[in-house]
């Protein structure tokens, strides 16, 4: 089996798709850091300006800590959507292609070669979350460094000290992690149903935005 | 997981006992049954939509007949899958390949799947056996259909399998491609004495390479014999072509050479002795019929439509 996983994911990272969802990730991440780094004072000063008058706050507001949590808000519908074309493409993908039939012809069962991409399409998307982390998290924590975590929510502030933040934010990562395996499984069910891999990622960025919606 | 097996070489190789495959109310394949024996080439016939492909597919238990047995290697397919296609290399119908590897990186995959370490020497010798060498780095996105046909057969042969089975192999390659596949398949089955099944529409292809033949024709056998006996040289399919057709025919009905008459749509076509031919011509010059010429046409392919529209 696992000689099997191993080729399902040489497939995966031998298609430029797989490049371009780690790229987007990278350029949308890069992209806020950098704007923030540019223009983050004002648009902290923006967010404390209605306590101001009440409260006075001492430290560093934009910190590593706080532009992850900006990260992840923003990328919550992106991030499913790029691991749906991907898990949405494993079966219908190679049934497109006709490659799915030479698999067949193996020694193999249908059992371990779907068993086998669906083991590849879900380290896929750990790796996508791990580069997620990287990025989001520890660059951001080494360019903007680390304070407590202050947020402004509608009607209160939400405070957390610095030395409890890290492991929020790893339990956070480790529940997205079964998030974003779920998308992958509905994306890796649906391919076997379907042969059109981005329409089903579109189904999938549509349930994301409904849900993102009802939350 | 896969044992090791062997099998008496004198056994047959593929043992197809009364298959049948429908799909809903069309029978694709009926009560089908042959036999290959170990070394030999083995050709499968049939026009367009004959059962052909469908006849593949159970043999590579990609699906499964509706009743009937198929036994490889002296076992059965459905019980031994895994063990029978570690000895099985198989194309069917076109070559189906990654756009984004290049051949070398098709064979490692492959060799891989069937826990093969294929040193790089022998990935170099198979690409060499199919005419790809010179493309071995190259992306199959880049490919001809008749390089990524090639390449399909490398896929094939790369775990070095006892049985192979080519559906349609010489699609898409040109003269010279068809003439190297046609020298392939005889060094695989003279060389190295493995058992090749080969179908393909080029009738003259299979005439050249085949020990045996099997026609098949609305999925039922229509014959099935040695090549050289179905082609009995003794025995010549003549085509004549004359001033007035309608006047030959009748002449040849009404005389000794109607036994020889093969019914076909077009044209008089006899099959007889090879000493009877100028005595056919003789009778019709003496009839005054204005023989234009008497062609000769003992190829499979004219044995193959003899078969079909007799069907």
């Amino acid at each position: 089996m696992w000689s099997l996983i191993q080729i399902e994911l040489y497939k995966i990272f031998r298609r430029p798709r797989t490049y371009i969802a780690f790229g987007a990730i990278a350029a949308l991440i890069v992209v806020i850091q950098f704007g923030l780094k540019i223009d983050g004072d004002a648009y902290a000063g923006f967010l404390i300006k209605d306590i101001n008058d009440t409260l006075t706050v001492d430290g560093k507001v934009l910190n590593g800590y706080l532009i992850c949590y900006i990260l992840l808000q923003l990328l919550l519908v992106h991030v499913p959507l790029l691991v749906a074309l991907i898990a949405a493409d494993m079966i219908s993908g190679e049934a497109n292609l006709g490659t799915l039939r030479l698999l067949f012809t193996t020694p193999y069962s249908r059992t371990h070669w779907v068993i086998a991409k669906f083991i590849a399409a879900s380290m896929y998307t750990i790796l996508l979350l791990i580069w997620l982390a990287f990025l989001a998290l520890f660059v951001s924590m080494w360019i903007f460094g680390t304070d407590d975590l202050f947020l402004m929510k509608s009607n209160y502030v939400v405070l957390i000290e610095q030395s409890d933040v890290l492991w929020r934010y790893v339990g956070a990562f480790v529940f997205a992690s079964f998030s974003l395996l779920t998308v992958t499984s509905l994306g890796f069910l649906m391919s076997s149903l379907s042969s059109n891999s981005i329409g089903i990622a579109c189904l999938i960025l549509f349930r994301s935005l409904c849900l993102l919606l009802l939350w | 997981m896969f044992g090791v097996f062997c099998y008496n070489l004198s056994m047959a190789v593929i043992k197809v006992e009364n298959i049948s495959k429908n799909f809903g109310t069309l029978k694709a394949v009926d009560n089908l049954s042959f036999e290959v024996e170990a070394g030999q080439v083995f050709g499968f016939l049939g026009q367009n939509g004959s059962g052909k492909s469908t006849t593949i597919r159970m043999l590579l238990s990609l699906i499964h007949p509706s009743s009937g047995s198929i036994e490889l290697f002296g076992k059965s397919i459905q019980k031994n899958r895994a063990s029978i296609l570690e000895q099985v290399g198989a194309i069917i119908e076109r070559p189906d390949l990654y756009p984004y590897l290049t051949a070398t990186e098709h064979l490692q995959l492959f060799a891989k799947v069937r826990k093969q370490k294929v040193a790089a020497i022998n990935i170099t010798k198979t690409l060499e056996q199919v005419g790809l060498s010179h493309r071995s780095q190259d992306k199959v996105q880049t490919f001809s259909l008749g390089m990524k046909q090639r390449l399909g057969i490398a896929i094939a042969l790369v775990h070095n399998p006892s049985l192979i089975i080519l559906d349609e192999p010489t699609n898409g390659l040109d003269p010279q491609g068809i003439a190297d596949i046609r020298s392939l398949i005889q060094y695989l089955a003279k060389e190295e004495g493995k058992t090749v099944f080969v179908s393909s529409h080029l009738l003259s292809e299979i005439e050249q390479v085949a020990h045996q033949i099997l026609i098949i024709h609305q999925g039922k056998k229509m014959v099935e014999g040695v090549t050289k006996e179905l082609l009995d040289p003794e025995k010549r399919i003549v085509q004549i072509k004359t001033l007035d057709d309608v006047k030959a025919l009748s002449i040849i009905v009404a005389g000794s050479f109607s036994q020889y008459l093969l019914s076909r749509k077009e044209g008089i076509f006899l099959k007889l002795p090879t000493s009877a031919i100028p005595m056919l011509n003789e009778s019709l010059v003496q009839s005054g019929i204005a023989v234009l010429g008497i062609e000769t046409k003992n190829s499979l392919e004219d044995y193959f439509l003899q078969i079909t529209s007799n069907a």
